[in-house]
C-alpha cells in the first residue's frame, strides 16, 4: 500500500474564491524523493499542509475527496496522532523555533509525543551529533545564523523519526551558501534513512535531477507527473521557469537532448564538433560611463561597531551617476554595514561618504525622500499600511507629492508593476515576489528617485518573479537612475550591473566591469559560465547562453543535413 | 541596557534552579527582616560574597548603581515623611495634613538603613538576573505550569528578532521620509502609531505560523514528558544552607527585636543576639568554601 | 461595530477533531493548588494583620501576597487548557509589548504596553490578558533590570489584563473603543498606585494614609502622563488592533463533503 494516497481532493479555503487544490490524485511510495513544483499560489504549501493534517484541521475550510497518508485518513485523524509520522519544514526558520536553546527546540515534539525520558535523551544525542549541533546545544537561538537555525529545525523534526518529510521551500530565507548545505543534508537523509522527501523548492539546481519524481502544480491542478528527464522534456521549448538554470537554457536554445547538470550538459557539449561557433567571439565588453559625477561616493570609510568588530576596514567605492552597481560578498563580509554608512543610518567612524551630493545623517534623511528610494532585505518593514493601494499613496504624501491625481497616479503604477490584481489586498500577505514588486513601484512612485539602493531583491523568489523584478528595473535605468544593490544572487547580479564590487572581510577584494569579475570564478561564477567556459569564456548571462546553444545546434543540425546529403 | 544572563564556570551557575531560587529566597529573608544594622551588613557582606562566588561583579556593577540611587531616594524621603526620634537635627515649618516638618537624627538613620536595605535587595536581583539561568528557572516553572511557561519561551525567543525588526523598520521609513525626530510629544507618538501597528500585525502573523509549527509537532492535548534535572550534593548542601539562614533570619525576627531606632537608636553592638550574624557568617562561609573548592579541585566538582 | 462570539472553546480549532480534553487528574490537581492558595492568601492577610512576626513585616508580607496572587493567576490559566493558538499568540503579544517598553523607554509615559495588555485581556478573556501583562514585566525586566518591583509589575499589568477580559464580559464582547479607552486611562493611575503600595509598604515608616497619600501625590505627574498616553493610544489604536486580534482569534472551521456534493463559489 502508498504511503500516500491522495484521490480526487479538492479544498477549498475559508473565504477562499476558487479551490486551492482541484481534483488531486497521488500516490506515493516509501523512498521516493518528491519534487514540487509550481509557481506561487498553485497550491504546493496546501497540498503539504494536506499531508500532515494541518489542512483542513488548522486552516479549517472545506474538503472533499478522500486522503490517507501512513494509512491513517487525514480528516478523522487530525494532525496530532500525523505529526509523530510526518514531519514538516516550513520556509522561515523564524517561525517555527518554539523555545530558547538548541536542545530544548531538538526535545519539543519529542515531548509531546510522551516519550519517556531516556528515549528522548538517545534522540537528542542522535540527532546533535548527526546533525554537526552539538557545538551549539546550549546556544540561544535567536542568535544562530538562519542556516543553522534550519538545521536545529530539521533536526527535531528527524528526532521524531518521521516516515516522510516534508520540506516546503526550506531555503527560501538563506543565504546560498547555508542553502546548498541544507539541501546536501536533505539528499543525505534520504540516502542513508531511505526516508520519503516530499520537498517543494526554488533552488533547483541542487535537487532537481536528484529527485526521483517530479511534479507540477498550476492552479491547485497537477499538470505533470514524472521524472526529471520526463519533466525536463516535457518543458522542452517553452520558457521552462521551473527547471535549473542549466537545462532551462538548453530547452530554451530548443535542445533536443536536455542535460539536468553542469556535468551532462559538458559532456552533450564536448561531443559536438570542436571549435566555438563564428559569432562568440570574445562577448563586447561594456562601454564604461564616462565619469561624470558620482551619485554615492565613499573614501577611506571606516566603520567599528562599539565594543565590536571593526566591520569595514577602508572602503573606497564610487557609484557613477545612472550606473548600475552590484556589491556581493559573504554573510558577514560588511555589506549591510556598508549600506547604512552609505545612507547615513550608520555615522562613519572615520572617512567620508557623499550621497547625491551631501553629507549624509539620520535627521535629513527625510529631505532626500523624493530624490532616494531604499528597498530593504526585509519588504515588511516597508510596510505600514493594511492595504497595496494605501501603500503607494503613503509614500507620495511622504514625497510631498500635492497634486489632485494622486489616484490616476497611483492606478497608472499598480497597471504597470501587474499588482492591479491585489491593490486591496494587505501588502503582508502577498508572496515575496509580489512584495517586492510593490516595495519597486512605491520607490519608483514620481518623482523618480535618482538613486535606488537594493538590499537582496530576490531574497525567497523563483525564477519567473525575479525575471519580472529584472524587467522592472531594466525599464527603469532605461529611465535614468542610479542603481547600487546588495545581492548574492549571482545571475541576477549578471543581468543587472555593469559594475560588480566583492566585499571580503570589511574590504573591497575586486572592483570591475560585470564580465571581469563574475567570470572565471570557481564560486560566484554564474552556472552558464561554468557551461560554456571552454567554448566562449566570459558569458555570464542567460541570453546570451542560449543565443550560442542555439548556433551550435543549427550548426550541428545543418552538419547532420550535410551529412546526410553527401551519404545519398 | 542592562547585561543579560551568560554562561559561566562556577558553582552558583552550575546550580540546580531550585537550590538557586532558595539561596535567592534566603537571602530576601535576610535582608527584609534582619533590624540590627550590624546583622544587616553581615548579610550584604555574604550577598558581596556569593556576588564574587558567581564571578559576576562587573555584570551587576549597573545594579548597584540603581540600588544606590534608589537608596539616596529614600534616604531623602523618609527624613521628610517620619518625624520621630527625640534628636532634632532641622525644625522645619508646620503644614496643614503633613504636620510639622522636623528632621531626626533617628529618622535618617533609619532612612539610611532602609536605603541600605533596598540596594541590597536590588542587589540580590542583579545576582539572580546575573547568575542564574532563566532557562532553567523556566524549567522548573514548566514542572507545574506547562502552557504559561511555554508563552515565556516563546516571547523570550521572539523578542529580540522584535527589536531588531524595529529598529530596522524605523530606519527604512526614516529613508522614506517618514520624520521621528524633532517635533512636539504628541507628534512624536502620532509618528509611532502605524509603526506599533505594523509591528502587532507582523507578531500575530508570526504567532499563526508559529501556532501552526506547533500544531505539526504535536503539541496539544494529552501525556507530555517534561524535562527533569539532576539534584546533586552540592545543590542539597546550598539548599540546607539557605533553609538555615532563612529560619535563623525568621527565628530572629520573632519577638521583640534586640535593636531599636525610635524613640533613640541602640547600640548596635549591644545586641542579644550574637548567633543570628554568627550562623550566617558561618554558613555562607561554607558556601564560598565550598564554592571555591568547586573550582579549583576536579575530583571535589566530581564528587559533589 | 465588531462582535466578538464569547465561547471559551472556539479558539481552539487544531482541537476540534482532537477528541475530549484530556488530563481531568491534573486540572483538578491545579484547582486544588489554586484554592489552596487563595486559602494561603488571606492566611498570610490576617496573620499580618494579627501582628504575628514574621507576617507584621509588611516588606515581607506584601511580597508574599504578591507572590501569591501571581500564582493563583498563573494556574487560572493552567487550568484553561489552552491550544496552540492562544498560547503562541500570548508569547507573540508579551514580545511586542516588552520590546515597545524597551525602545520607548526614554519617552515616560508615551508607551502602549498598557494599553496593549488591556486589549488582549478584551479580546482574548481574563487568563490571556494577566499572562500578556506579567509575561511583559517579566520580559522587559531582563533588559531594563530586574528588582523587587517585578513581581508588582506583573500584578500590576497583569491585573490590568484581567480587568480587560471582566470589561468585555460587561458588554458581552462588543468591541467598544471608548470604555476601554477609559479603562486603560485608569490604568495609569491604577498601575501607578500599585507600584507605589510596593514602594510605600517596603520603604516608608511609619505606614499611615497621610504616608500613602504623599507617596501617591509624588508621583501624580508621572501617573498622569501615563494615564494620557494610555486614552491617546487606544482611541487611536484600539479600533484596528482589535480588528486585527478578532481576525487572529477566528474560529477556523472546516467541513467535510465526503464523495459527495462540490462546493459552489
Amino acid at each position: 500500500m502508498a504511503l500516500v494516497e491522495i484521490e480526487n481532493l479538492t479544498y477549498w479555503y475559508p473565504r477562499g474564491e476558487r479551490p486551492a487544490l482541484r481534483d488531486v490524485n497521488l500516490k506515493v511510495e516509501k523512498g521516493e524523493f518528491v519534487l514540487l513544483t509550481g509557481p506561487t499560489g498553485c497550491g504546493k504549501t496546501t497540498l503539504m499542509r494536506l499531508l500532515n493534517g494541518l489542512v483542513p484541521h488548522f486552516h479549517g475550510g472545506c474538503l472533499r475527496g478522500k486522503a490517507r497518508v501512513c494509512d491513517m485518513d487525514v480528516v478523522s485523524s487530525g494532525p496530532r496522532p500525523l505529526s509523530a509520522r510526518v514531519g514538516m519544514v516550513f520556509q522561515d526558520p523564524e517561525d517555527q523555533l518554539v523555545s530558547t536553546t538548541v536542545e530544548k527546540e531538538v526535545r519539543f515534539g519529542l515531548e509531546n509525543a510522551g516519550l519517556p525520558s531516556p528515549v528522548i535523551a538517545k534522540r537528542v544525542e542522535e540527532m546533535l551529533a548527526g546533525m554537526g549541533l552539538s557545538r551549539l546545544r546550549r546556544s540561544f537561538l535567536p542568535e544562530l545564523s538562519g542556516g543553522e537555525a534550519q538545521k536545529v529545525i530539521l533536526a527535531s523534526i528527524l528526532a521524531l523519526h518521521p516516515e516522510i518529510l516534508v520540506l516546503d521551500e526550506p531555503t527560501s530565507q538563506l543565504d546560498p551558501l547555508s542553502a546548498e548545505e541544507l539541501l546536501t543534508l536533505v539528499r543525505r537523509i534520504h540516502e542513508e534513512t531511505g526516508t520519503t522527501v516530499i520537498m517543494s523548492e526554488h533552488r533547483l539546481e541542487r535537487c532537481f535531477h536528484y529527485a526521483s519524481r517530479v511534479i507540477h502544480l498550476e492552479r491547485g491542478s497537477v499538470l505533470f507527473d514524472g521524472t526529471p528527464e520526463e519533466a525536463a522534456r516535457w518543458w522542452g521549448g517553452r520558457e521552462g521557469a521551473f527547471l535549473p538554470p542549466v537545462a532551462r537554457v538548453f530547452a530554451r536554445a530548443g535542445w533536443k537532448e536536455i542535460p539536468l547538470t553542469v556535468n551532462q550538459a559538458r559532456l552533450l557539449l564536448a561531443a559536438l564538433e570542436p571549435g566555438p561557433p563564428e559569432s562568440c567571439g570574445r562577448p563586447h565588453a561594456e562601454e564604461a560611463l564616462s565619469g561624470e559625477g558620482a551619485s554615492v561616493e565613499a573614501r577611506d570609510l571606516w566603520y567599528v561597531y562599539p565594543a565590536g568588530p571593526e566591520a569595514l576596514r577602508g572602503i573606497d567605492l564610487r557609484v557613477e551617476d545612472k550606473g548600475h552597481l552590484v556589491i556581493m560578498g559573504e554573510n558577514g563580509a560588511g555589506k549591510s554595514t556598508l549600506l547604512r554608512c552609505l545612507l547615513g543610518l550608520l555615522l562613519p567612524t572615520r572617512g567620508k561618504v557623499s550621497l547625491l551630493g551631501w553629507k549624509p545623517n539620520r535627521e535629513r534623511l527625510p529631505e532626500l525622500a523624493s530624490r532616494l528610494a531604499y528597498c530593504p532585505q526585509n519588504p515588511n518593514t516597508y510596510f505600514l499600511s493594511s492595504t497595496v493601494r494605501g501603500e503607494l499613496l503613503r509614500t507620495l504624501r511622504l514625497r510631498g507629492y500635492r497634486g489632485a491625481d494622486a489616484e490616476a497616479l497611483i492606478e497608472g503604477q499598480l497597471r504597470s508593476f501587474g499588482l492591479e490584481g491585489v491593490s486591496e489586498r494587505n501588502p503582508r500577505d502577498l508572496s515575496s515576489g509580489e512584495k517586492e514588486k510593490l516595495v519597486l513601484a512605491s520607490s519608483l512612485l514620481p518623482p523618480t528617485p535618482e538613486l535606488l539602493v537594493l538590499d537582496e531583491p530576490t531574497r525567497g523568489m523563483d525564477y519567473r518573479s525575479k525575471e519580472e523584478v529584472l524587467e522592472i528595473l531594466r525599464m527603469h535605468g532605461e529611465g535614468g537612475s542610479t542603481v547600487l544593490a546588495v545581492t548574492h544572487d549571482v545571475e541576477f547580479a549578471a543581468n543587472l550591473a555593469e559594475r560588480v564590487a566583492l566585499m571580503g572581510d570589511g574590504r573591497i577584494i575586486l572592483e570591475g566591469p560585470t564580465r571581469n569579475v563574475l567570470s572565471d570564478s570557481l564560486f560566484f561564477a554564474p552556472q552558464v559560465n561554468r557551461l560554456l567556459n571552454d567554448f566562449c569564456p566570459g558569458i555570464i548571462r542567460e541570453g546570451e547562453a542560449v543565443s550560442i546553444l542555439k548556433t551550435l545546434r543549427e550548426r550541428a543540425e545543418g552538419r547532420k543535413e550535410r551529412g546526410a546529403e553527401t551519404c545519398s | 541596557m542592562l547585561p543579560v544572563y551568560r554562561d559561566k564556570d562556577t558553582i552558583i551557575h552550575a546550580l540546580h534552579p531550585l537550590a538557586a531560587i532558595l539561596l535567592l529566597a534566603s537571602l530576601l529573608a535576610a535582608v527584609l527582616l534582619l533590624e540590627n544594622p550590624l546583622y544587616l551588613a553581615v548579610a550584604g557582606a555574604g550577598l558581596a560574597a556569593l556576588v564574587f562566588l558567581a564571578e559576576v561583579s562587573r555584570e551587576v556593577r549597573p545594579f548597584l548603581r540603581l540600588g544606590l540611587f534608589l537608596a539616596f531616594l529614600v534616604l531623602i524621603v523618609n527624613p521628610l515623611v517620619n518625624h520621630r526620634g527625640d534628636h532634632v537635627l532641622v525644625y522645619g515649618p508646620r503644614l496643614p495634613v503633613l504636620g510639622r516638618l522636623d528632621v531626626t537624627l533617628e529618622a535618617l538613620v533609619y532612612g539610611a538603613v532602609s536605603g541600605f536595605r533596598l540596594m541590597l535587595v536590588v542587589l540580590a536581583f542583579g545576582l539572580a538576573g546575573t547568575a542564574l539561568n532563566p532557562d532553567h528557572l523556566l524549567e522548573v516553572l514548566s514542572r507545574i505550569s506547562f502552557r504559561s511557561s511555554l508563552s515565556a519561551a516563546l516571547a523570550v525567543r521572539l523578542y529580540p528578532s522584535l527589536v531588531l525588526e524595529a529598529r530596522e523598520m524605523r530606519d527604512v521609513q526614516a529613508v522614506r521620509g517618514e520624520r521621528l525626530h524633532g517635533g512636539g510629544r504628541w507628534e512624536r507618538a502620532r509618528a509611532q502609531f502605524p509603526f506599533w501597528l505594523a509591528l502587532f500585525q507582523g507578531s500575530l502573523d508570526r504567532a499563526a505560523n508559529i501556532a501552526e509549527s506547533m500544531t505539526a509537532r504535536g503539541f496539544g492535548n494529552g501525556k507530555v514528558t517534561r524535562i527533569r534535572r539532576a539534584f546533586r550534593p552540592r545543590d542539597a548542601i546550598f539548599s540546607f544552607l539557605a533553609l538555615g539562614t532563612m529560619a535563623v533570619a525568621v527565628i530572629s525576627s520573632i519577638g521583640k527585636s534586640d535593636y531599636r531606632y525610635f524613640p533613640a537608636l541602640s547600640n548596635p553592638l549591644r545586641g542579644t543576639m550574637i548567633w543570628v550574624p554568627a550562623v550566617m557568617a558561618g554558613s555562607f562561609s561554607i558556601l564560598v568554601i565550598v564554592g571555591r573548592c568547586w573550582k579549583r579541585w576536579p575530583w571535589w566538582r566530581s564528587r559533589i | 461595530m465588531v462582535t466578538i462570539r464569547r465561547n471559551r472553546g472556539e479558539l481552539r480549532p487544531e482541537q476540534s477533531l482532537a477528541g475530549p480534553v484530556a488530563g481531568g487528574a491534573r486540572a483538578s490537581a491545579l484547582r486544588a493548588l489554586r484554592y489552596l492558595s487563595i486559602f494561603a492568601m488571606f492566611f498570610v492577610i490576617y496573620l499580618g494583620v494579627r501582628d504575628v512576626v514574621p507576617f507584621s513585616r509588611w516588606s515581607v508580607n506584601s511580597l508574599l501576597l504578591a507572590l501569591l496572587l501571581l500564582l493563583v493567576l498563573f494556574l487560572r490559566y493552567e487550568e484553561k487548557d489552552f491550544g496552540a493558538r492562544e498560547v503562541a499568540v500570548v508569547g507573540a503579544l508579551a514580545a511586542v509589548g516588552a520590546a515597545g517598553r524597551v525602545i520607548f523607554a526614554a519617552v515616560p509615559g508615551l508607551q502602549p504596553a498598557t494599553f496593549l495588555v488591556v486589549l488582549s485581556g478584551y479580546v482574548l478573556g481574563e487568563e490571556s490578558g494577566f499572562l500578556v501583562g506579567a509575561l511583559i514585566a517579566l520580559l522587559s525586566n531582563i533588559f531594563l533590570g530586574h528588582g523587587p518591583w517585578t513581581p508588582w509589575q506583573m500584578v500590576g499589568w497583569g491585573l490590568a489584563g484581567f480587568s480587560g477580559g471582566l470589561l468585555s464580559r460587561l458588554f458581552r464582547g462588543k468591541v467598544r473603543a471608548l470604555p476601554l479607552a477609559l479603562l486603560a486611562c485608569v490604568w495609569g493611575f491604577l498601575f501607578g498606585w500599585i507600584m507605589n503600595l510596593w514602594f510605600w509598604l517596603s520603604f516608608i515608616y511609619p505606614l499611615s494614609w497621610a504616608s500613602y497619600v504623599a507617596t501617591c501625590a509624588a508621583s501624580f505627574w508621572f501617573d498622569l502622563l501615563h494615564a494620557t498616553g494610555n486614552l491617546a493610544f487606544s482611541l487611536v489604536l484600539c479600533r484596528p488592533m482589535a480588528e486585527m486580534l478578532l481576525r487572529y482569534r477566528e474560529r477556523m472551521e472546516f467541513r467535510y463533503l465526503g464523495d459527495g456534493e462540490w462546493l459552489r463559489t
